[in-house]
């Protein structure tokens, strides 16, 4: 026998099916980062992790078809057959498929569609969410002039937190308001500016938003918009809830990173 | 680019949420695979088994921990365990080990910190819970008369046939790219499927599933159910249950945690190549029992 034959007995080409989709895993990896995509899957914490494992898989993939090319050459002359593997080629045929659509796909970050069957919900701080509270003065004097002085750079996950640290609507009336958001319609013709929350990836987006006194008119679902207004309040089924009446609606890009953490 | 057509707004929601659980998952999968991969090239079996002391409740604890040498998920841990039953763990030890490596190990616990990062909790409780079942359902296994008897004839012929340790660090880092190239292939491709069907089932509308929510029975069955049917692999099923937070009570939630990585259809074809379906319907319906009671019981508890 020849030193070769008694390492690897007929070199199965199923190894060299799993190195490629590996090397294309990796690639795929360091494509989203590289194409900055990223932020419309996964928190920004996990980028950098993205990009090692990424190279790490590329490395890995790219060793095994250098190991099975070596083989092949060594095994040449001895006319051996490589054996196949039929589920591998499925596997890696679906993998190929995903990774095909990944990378032609437009990316998307959640629709509008998203937030109304996840339905938007404002008390996102009472579950599990990740939206930093704000730190808060503790008299109700000193939090008014808190709210006056800094709601105009209130993001709306910051909203929410003040809100669901303070429910009454009565606190915020008349407070400006400037925020950026995607157009969410509501099933009174108006419509609700919106983001998500994410904590770990698109997975566990919580939809947030801030509902606008105002018809949706020429804006469409997912557009994305600046805000300018102020605070009012409006009885809904005998429930008082703070509403936006706009000084102005601008559209906007997307931002680079949709979601708020 | 496909930028030409309007793909309609579910399609690419739908995209969305699969891709994020791909790309987060992948990196973690790869890191599990990395690091057991590294320890099975420089760790021999034997010197494992000489480890585990000889009294049954610190064996099967000892055993309980062996996932910290090996951090990869259930269906990496089969093998395993199988190698270290034709190698002289007994059955019971094994069912420990089997219950317990998907999630008391590293990067299990990384993986899991990472997406419950606001939930701390729901760390140490899948961590402790899975502990205690694990331990228990082994104990229970160790009383069983007829230890020989729960194996299939394969792995009791392959008992005393010594598979080959690499010696040479050219033969170490051969077998270390094929082992890694063929872990992340494998367990990225059963990802896919349930990644799939998470996707789709995290995208219902919420108020199609608060019904069952809001019962903590239905709900941590339905949680179960669905970790039957997804067969994820522990060391991401942490980032799929993120898409239920909301809407199915924490208990719900970690009933999937703790049931996924012991039962799911992908371990139990795989603990066939090993145990008789006795043994493996005998865990099935111990592990069920507990998962769905230690629910249940957090659930009153106001989890």
């Amino acid at each position: 026998m020849t030193p070769a034959q008694q390492q690897s007995p007929a070199y199965s080409l199923s190894a060299l099916i799993e190195a490629v989709n590996i090397t294309l895993l990796g690639g795929f990896l360091l494509f989203l980062y590289f194409k900055k995509s990223l932020t419309l899957f996964v928190r920004p914490d996990y980028f950098l992790f993205t990009l090692v494992i990424g190279t790490i898989l590329m490395v890995i993939g790219i060793a095994n078809v250098a190991i099975f090319i070596y083989k092949f050459i060594q095994q040449r002359s001895l006319k051996q057959k490589f054996s196949f593997d039929k589920k591998t080629f499925f596997q890696s045929e679906l993998l190929l498929a995903l990774l095909i659509l990944g990378i032609f796909m437009p990316h998307r970050s959640l629709s509008a569609n998203a937030a109304i069957t996840r339905g938007i919900d404002q008390n996102i701080l009472t579950g599990t969410s990740s939206v930093k509270p704000l730190k808060l003065p503790d008299s109700s004097q000193a939090y008014g002039a808190f709210i006056a002085e800094k709601s105009k750079s209130f993001t709306i996950a910051d909203w929410v937190s003040s809100l669901a640290v303070n429910p009454e609507p009565e606190d915020y009336r008349g407070k400006p308001v400037s925020i950026d958001g995607f157009i969410k319609p509501n099933s009174d013709g108006t419509f609700t500016v919106a983001r998500f929350v994410i904590s770990c990836c698109a997975v566990d987006a919580t939809p947030i938003g801030l509902p606008v006194d105002k018809p949706i008119g020429m804006f469409k679902a997912d557009d994305w918009v600046h805000v300018e207004g102020k605070i009012s309040i409006k009885d809904q089924g005998g429930k008082r809830n703070i509403i936006v009446v706009p000084d102005s609606i601008t559209n906007i890009q997307q931002p680079q990173d949709p979601y708020l953490y | 680019m496909l930028t030409v057509f309007t793909f309609p707004p579910f399609f690419t929601d739908y995209f969305t949420v699969f891709f994020a659980i791909l790309i987060e998952a992948v990196p973690f999968i790869t890191l599990g695979v990395l690091v057991s991969g590294f320890l099975t090239v420089f760790i021999r079996d034997e010197w494992l088994l000489k480890l585990i002391p000889k009294q049954a409740f610190f064996a099967h604890l000892t055993v309980a921990f062996l996932g910290f040498l090996f951090p990869v998920c259930e269906c990496g841990n089969v093998p395993v365990a199988r190698r270290l039953i034709t190698k002289g763990l007994p059955v019971s030890q094994a069912v420990t080990f089997l219950l317990a490596a998907p999630v008391i190990n590293p990067v299990v616990i990384l993986a899991t910190y990472t997406a419950f990062h606001f939930a701390p909790e729901v760390v140490y409780l899948r961590v402790g819970i899975s502990l205690f079942i694990a331990l228990t359902t082994g104990l229970i296994v160790s009383r069983f008369s007829d230890q020989e008897e729960l194996l299939t004839t394969t792995v009791v012929e392959q008992c005393g046939v010594h598979d080959h340790f690499p010696e040479s660090f050219k033969e170490k880092i051969a077998t270390f790219l094929s082992t890694t190239r063929q872990e992340v292939f494998e367990m990225t491709s059963s990802l896919l499927v349930g990644a799939a069907i998470a996707s789709a089932t995290t995208n219902l509308p919420r108020n199609m599933i608060i019904s069952i929510a809001h019962n903590p029975l239905l709900a941590a069955l339905a949680m179960m159910t669905l970790a039957l049917v997804l067969s994820i692999c522990s060391t991401v099923d942490a980032f799929v249950a993120l898409g239920y937070v909301g809407k199915f009570p924490t208990s719900a939630i970690l009933a999937f945690l703790i049931f996924g990585p012991m039962i799911d259809f992908r371990v139990i074809s795989m603990m066939r190549t090993t145990f008789k379906w006795k043994l493996v319907l005998t865990i099935f319906m111990v592990v069920a029992e507990m998962v769905l009671s230690i629910s249940i019981l957090l659930s009153f508890l106001g989890k």
